[in-house]
């Protein structure tokens, strides 16, 4: 919908458009229809329309200029905050319990503003969220002007620090080709990233879970809060079946965005991460709220004025927000009300010096925290301010895993901050001057160890994208990057596509000296092994019954690389020329089954087949025999010994079997590779009666058990050989001659 | 007149071709590359193993070899 008030006036009530319309100066007693037909009329009159802005009272007119700012939309809220910061606001409003309503109701019955209400909530529970002006309005009103806030510039800091363009980009960059490499980041099934997922890039970035130190500044959970701003900007997106999140372009595409598209795209995807915090708070917090909190802290450092390079004490940033806006905004979504400060015989002016105290507390407590962190992570990261430290607390006692996730390091020793350059371009692009890129000139040294210095302030997105293709990052300083050329790194970039000429020149020129003369020969070296072995996936070959049939079908247009004297290569994407072909072979589905297979090994072959393999797997593992076959424990051993495993034969026997392999068989052959399965064997002696009644004698006696080691059948004892003799005595006492052997 | 129809379209094949006859002879005779490399179709070209193309690059790899993956 364009922003036209006719596109919002039936979600409004009566009364409502009423308002509206008498400020326009439309008569009294009309229909809807017709308050709508003549406001519709007026906002086609420039002449009317510059009339009633003339008339609005000076927070109005700047509301209007504001919104036009935004792109003529704008929530309710972030409104009456920066006219707050501004200083210039209605004090009517901010005695009402409800005020940010009231303040909306007042801004649309000036008839410059209408709000977005969706139809269903017209008249039960109207919401006054987002404020919109008609584009017609928008044109009659002049570019904001807006008034800087009051802050007084602070002396220079004994120590600073800040992010060059380049290191932004190069974190970003290295972040997006972590992803790229892992190929993507997986998401469960309510969308959320995978644990192990976000490991795997932790690990990729070897950055720790709880939080890292950015040049001394510690930026928790990084991994959660870069995931979370890439895809709240849309660099992230999910993929088809929503299982994972990918990239939305290629990291080249997006380096070759300018630097301001680049980081205002992830600075967007910060705002709104409410998934993620800059700190760790005590007590509870309406995580909504960091979004509302960061918007107001961009705006605040919109208000400051763009035309100086002035430090700003931190302190006095925080005491700022705190008159103005306390008693509006507060992390944890709710202020007290003075209301509950009232005592009997306490006087007005008291409760609310109460009330105002006890808001300072929590303040101190938590909002002046939170922008402190705020400062020291997403604002530092992406290189918008420049952070003023006092130099007690820079050198403060070595990291170590306690104070590491304790924001107790140059975090507390940041007192001031500035904007730089790239933030005011980011903060104004209207008033971007110049374009901040680098171009791609000589920005590292390559060492005669193989590893490459990188000066940060010198090396262009491109270049960067060149590193990472052909190289590995070993360390990551703050204005110097370390690299190592391996053969594993240079073999994974040239196998992305390009060739070692390519590879050597852009080196070459990137260098501020000469490469050196055993790194040259070595990248060389590496990239002519590349061109000993090429392995081709799913090609096609076309065999022919003859090389004189081959010859033909060459002659007559065929295309491809000869391979032997009757096979041909044919080339990728070439059209088929099915009038050659008489039959097709597909090496993924499951070839052929035609051989059959007794106990003993013997194999016949059932039938003709054509495909390429079956010759060369019988001779690997059996012996010729006339026409025929055969598995020996021979063959087998010879196939073991040239590598291969009975894995590779029982897999080859599953396919090509016309029925199943005799299990006797799979016996022999999983032994003759090796595997011999444990069979015992022995002589034994057994005492055996079919009279039941007698063996249960002779098996239950005391005298006699001893005798026997156990039970075979319901007839059969197993006798201790060592126990024979005695018990061939014992049955002669029982008048027992047994026979020597068993009748069966 | 003579029949057209008269070839086999080996399809989806996966091949090893190197740039010298003696290479391929040391891959073929290699304990660790001989199982996955089949049908030799000439002197310095072979018939991977269907299925056995990642594992024998990383055994290529393991041998210091750089293969070309086209």
């Amino acid at each position: 919908m364009g922003l036209r008030f006719e596109n919002y006036f039936t979600h409004l009530t009566t009364p409502l458009v009423a308002d509206m319309a008498r400020s326009w100066g439309v008569d009294k007693g009309l229909s809807q229809r017709q308050y709508v037909v003549a406001i519709s009329c007026i906002l086609n009159d420039p002449t009317q329309i510059q009339r009633l802005i003339a008339g609005l009272k000076p927070y109005e007119r700047l509301a209007l200029e504001i919104a036009k700012s935004e792109g003529g939309k704008i929530s309710t809220r972030m409104l009456a905050i920066i006219l707050q910061l501004l200083g210039v606001e209605d004090p009517d409003f901010k005695t009402q319990s409800h005020h940010d309503d009231a303040f909306a109701l007042a801004l649309i019955r000036t008839g410059v503003f209408i709000p977005d209400i969706k139809s269903n909530e017209r008249y039960y529970n109207p919401n006054y969220e987002i404020l919109i002006s008609d584009e017609r309005i928008l044109a009659q009103v002049e570019q904001a002007q807006l008034p800087h806030i009051p802050l007084v510039k602070t002396t220079t800091p004994e120590a600073d620090n800040y992010r060059r363009p380049a290191s932004v980009i190069f974190s970003i960059l290295g972040f997006m080709q972590a992803i790229a490499l892992l190929g993507g980041i997986k998401l469960t099934k309510s969308g959320k990233p995978q644990v192990n997922s976000l490991r795997k890039l932790m690990k990729a970035q070897r950055w720790e879970e709880n939080g890292i130190l950015i040049d001394g500044f510690w930026f928790p959970q990084p991994t959660v809060g870069m995931i979370t701003a890439f895809a709240n900007s849309g660099v992230l997106i999910p993929n088809s079946d929503k299982s994972m999140l990918v990239l939305a372009n290629p990291v080249e595409a997006f380096a070759n965005r300018s630097y301001l598209i680049q980081i205002g795209q992830i600075l967007s995807g910060f705002i709104v991460a409410n998934e993620w915090a800059e700190w760790t708070p005590t007590g509870w917090i309406d995580v909504d709220r960091y979004i509302e909190a960061r918007r107001i802290l961009l705006e605040v450092l919109k208000l400051l004025p763009s035309d100086n390079q002035d430090w700003y004490s931190l302190e006095d940033l925080e005491q700022f927000l705190f008159e103005r806006i306390s008693d509006r905004f507060s992390l944890i979504g709710f202020i007290h009300s003075v209301r509950q400060f009232q005592t009997p015989g306490v006087s007005q002016i008291e409760i609310e010096q109460r009330w105002r105290e006890q808001r300072q507390q929590d303040w101190q407590k938590r909002e002046k925290q939170w922008l402190r962190q705020a400062f020291a992570t997403w604002l530092y990261l992406l290189g918008i301010v420049e952070l003023g430290l006092t130099r007690s607390t820079t050198t403060s006692a070595p990291l170590t895993s306690k104070n590491k996730s304790s924001p107790s390091n140059q975090t507390d020793a940041i007192v001031s901050f500035r904007i730089t350059e790239l933030g005011r371009a980011l903060l104004h692009p209207e008033l971007a001057s110049r374009p901040m890129e680098i171009i791609p000139q000589p920005a590292w040294i390559v060492q005669p160890n193989f590893e490459i210095l990188v000066y940060l302030d010198q090396i262009a997105p491109a270049q960067i994208i060149f590193l990472d293709r052909y190289a590995e990052r070993i360390d990551i300083q703050q204005h110097t990057v370390q690299y190592r050329l391996t053969r594993e790194s240079v073999y994974q970039g040239l196998e992305k596509g390009s060739s070692l000429a390519e590879f050597i020149d852009l080196l070459r020129t990137g260098a501020k000296v000469a490469l050196p003369q055993n790194v040259e020969i070595d990248i060389s070296q590496w990239a002519g092994l590349r061109e000993q072995i090429t392995i081709r996936r799913d090609t096609q070959i076309l065999e022919f019954p003859d090389p004189q049939t081959m010859q033909s079908a060459m002659a007559k247009g065929l295309n491809g690389k000869i391979l032997g004297d009757h096979f041909v290569l044919l080339e990728q994407n070439m059209p088929l020329i099915d009038s050659w072909i008489e039959q097709r072979i597909c090496y993924d589905k499951l070839l052929a089954s035609c051989l059959r297979i007794n106990e003993i090994g013997e194999v016949k072959q059932t039938q003709a087949v054509a495909d390429l393999l079956l010759e060369t797997q019988l001779k690997r593992w059996m012996e010729p025999r006339d026409q025929d076959w055969a598995l020996t424990q021979a063959s087998v051993k010879l196939a073991i010994q040239a590598g291969n495993k009975v894995s590779d034969i029982l897999e080859f026997l599953e396919v090509r079997l016309t029925h199943p392999l005799p299990p006797v068989l799979k016996v022999a052959l999983t032994a003759w590779a090796g595997s011999e399965p444990t069979v015992e064997m022995a002589e034994i002696v057994v005492l055996r009666c079919t009279n039941p009644e007698v063996f249960r004698a002779i098996a239950k006696s005391e005298k006699l058990r001893s005798h026997f080691v156990g039970k075979l059948a319901p007839d059969l004892l197993l006798v201790q050989r060592s126990q024979l003799k005695k018990l061939k005595q014992d049955l002669a006492w029982l008048g027992i001659n047994p026979l020597e052997q068993l009748k069966i | 007149m003579a029949k057209h129809k008269v070839a086999t379209l080996h399809e989806r094949v996966s091949l090893i071709e190197v740039a010298t006859p003696f290479l391929l002879d040391t891959l073929m005779s290699n304990p660790r590359t001989a199982p996955l490399i089949l049908t030799r179709l000439d002197d310095r070209t072979a018939i991977v193993a269907p299925g056995k193309i990642d594992e024998l690059l990383e055994r290529l790899k393991k041998l210091g070899q750089l293969p070309k993956v086209l």
